[in-house]
């Protein structure tokens, strides 16, 4: 049987997400989205000794686009930048449960701005970073 | 012919999907094609399949009188002067960008296109390239809140450096219906060329082009019940006359040497290469059936599952209906649900076999203008009966329920 794409957890991510919000005194700051759809999400980080103290996010966007990043602020917080950096899609496909494929972008969008966001910090050698308009 | 009776004429409707009647309320985007349509590109292929306009045969003969027929039957439908008139493109946009490159190769810097706030992307892109290479200027006509086009705004914008004037018919997003009639009487009276994106007016209200008095007018088979891949432009003879050809080749010229080409004549010079002859089978067919309905009738039933739908639709709770509550209006429902995604919307419908749009609807500049990100669209056409609209109505209350809003 065809499993439901609007899963529990997509679904109580969506309506409860968890780390919701801004962080003023940010390390990092992680804007973009994606200009077909319209989605956009900006995550802002607390880092202290390599690891993410805090995280959290503001979005606009479909259930699995705001599921996933929802899922992913708790799949780094507390975890080092470096595995943060290292997330890959489908580990987050197997927790979000079925993702088809015409809806995978969105799942990926707050990934893909994230990681693009953590690339930057580090090159600009862990100084406070504010990257915006990343396009996906 | 009975309305109520058309469904059964399209063959996909009899499908399913995800178990469910297939509710199709996408016609804004692609409407469905009824079996004579069908048949008739199975007919072109078997029994008269050769290239138009070639050889002294038998098929090239049945293939191009099938070709121009389709050039016929369109004039005719529109009210054109003929068939030198009719030019087929592969769809809409080709057709405004043929204009955007032969009619605005007179355009010089300084020169004014004015356009609107509510144009597809087809008649916008095509538009600020040409400003771009000629250094003229584009200027647009604001929409009113309840998103109707300012009249008086557009009045104002055309003077006399406006060469262009290009607007669409009707909106692919609010089903707003625009006075073509007076856009081009606008144009007229500043000595500029008016344009009118018909891609959403033709298929659904009677158009005459002398009655309108534009010089040009666009519009896409596909969404009047013939195939996809072929496209109308129509423009004024003497326009046509002047202008040069957009693309060059064979078909579209009358005699080459090696140093230079003399063009063939109206609507040829405009139509390089082996063109669509199947697709104009197709559309020659399509034409055919929206004649046998009436367009008065299928302009009457539009109206008709408009009305029922608004207040079916609009007294769902935290359901927001987008468009122009006074004024003409073709088949186009927007909607919003408070608290989901458009995309999750639309998803969510698919379940119960109802099939809308969703997003930005190739339009981004009037969404921006609306303040919305993206809108849900249920479109509707001949084949939809009030029964579609009771359906849409249960899924979007499902839909609600699913998403706790």
């Amino acid at each position: 049987m065809e499993r439901e794409l609007y899963s529990e957890i997509i679904l109580d991510l969506y309506k409860n997400p968890p780390n919701k919000g801004r962080i003023e005194n940010y390390s990092l700051e992680a804007g973009g989205g994606n200009p077909v759809c319209g989605d956009h999400v900006t995550f802002t980080l607390k880092i202290r000794d390599g690891k993410v103290a805090d995280i959290k996010f503001f979005s606009s966007g479909c259930a699995i686009s705001i599921a996933s990043q929802a899922l992913l602020s708790e799949m780094v917080k507390g975890k080092s930048v470096k595995s943060a950096a290292k997330i890959n899609a489908q580990q987050l496909f197997e927790q979000l449960g079925n993702i088809i494929q015409t809806r995978q972008k969105c799942a990926l969008l707050g990934l893909l701005v994230l990681q693009e966001g953590i690339a930057r910090y580090e090159k600009n050698r862990k100084k406070k970073t504010s990257v915006k308009g990343i396009v996906v | 012919m009975k309305m109520k009776t058309a469904a059964r004429d399209f063959p996909i409707l009899s499908r399913k999907i995800n178990g469910k009647r297939l509710v199709y309320l996408d016609s804004a985007a692609t409407a469905q094609k009824p079996l004579s349509v069908i048949e008739a590109e199975m007919e072109f292929y078997t029994k008269s399949n050769a290239n138009v306009h070639r050889g002294m045969n038998t098929l090239s003969r049945m293939a191009t009188e099938i070709y121009e027929q389709a050039h016929s039957k369109t004039a005719k439908f529109i009210n054109a002067k003929g068939m030198q008139e009719i030019i087929f493109t592969k769809n809409t946009t080709e057709s405004l960008n043929l204009l955007a490159y032969s009619l605005g190769e007179k355009l010089k810097s300084g020169d004014e296109i004015l356009l609107t706030k509510m144009e597809h992307h087809a008649n916008l892109v095509p538009w600020q390239q040409l400003a771009k290479r000629k250094g003229a200027v584009i200027k647009f006509a604001d929409i009113t809140i309840d998103g109707r086009l300012d009249m008086d705004g557009l009045a104002s914008k055309a003077g006399r450096r406006t060469k262009i004037i290009a607007a669409t018919g009707a909106s692919n997003i609010l089903g707003t219906v625009n006075p073509a009639k007076e856009i081009a009487k606008i144009a007229k009276d500043c000595n500029a060329c008016s344009v009118i994106d018909a891609a959403q007016a033709v298929p659904h209200i009677a158009i005459d082009v002398k009655r309108i008095g534009c010089d040009f007018l666009a519009f896409s088979a596909h969404k009047m019940l013939g195939p996809t891949g072929i496209g109308v432009l129509h423009g004024r003879e003497g326009l046509l006359e002047e202008m040069d050809p957009f693309l060059t080749g064979g078909d579209m010229i009358s005699s080459v040497t090696l140093q230079g080409a003399e063009w063939n004549v109206l609507p040829w010079k405009f139509e390089a290469g082996t063109p669509n002859i199947a697709g104009a089978a197709g559309f020659g067919a399509a034409i055919e059936y929206l004649e046998k309905t009436g367009m008065e009738n299928v302009e009457g039933h539009e109206k008709e599952l408009l009305k029922y739908a608004l207040k079916r639709i609009g007294e769902i709770e935290n359901v927001k209906i987008y468009g122009p509550a006074k004024g003409p209006r073709v088949g186009v429902v927007p909607f919003n649900i408070e608290g989901m995604h458009a995309h999750d919307v639309s998803e969510m419908l698919d379940r119960h076999g109802i099939i809308i749009r969703a997003g930005n609807h190739c339009a981004q500049p009037l969404m921006h203008e609306m303040g919305i990100g993206g809108v849900c669209r249920a479109s509707f056409y001949i084949y939809n009966t009030k029964r579609d609209i009771d359906a849409l109505a249960i899924a979007i209350g499902d839909a609600k329920k699913v998403f706790g809003v």
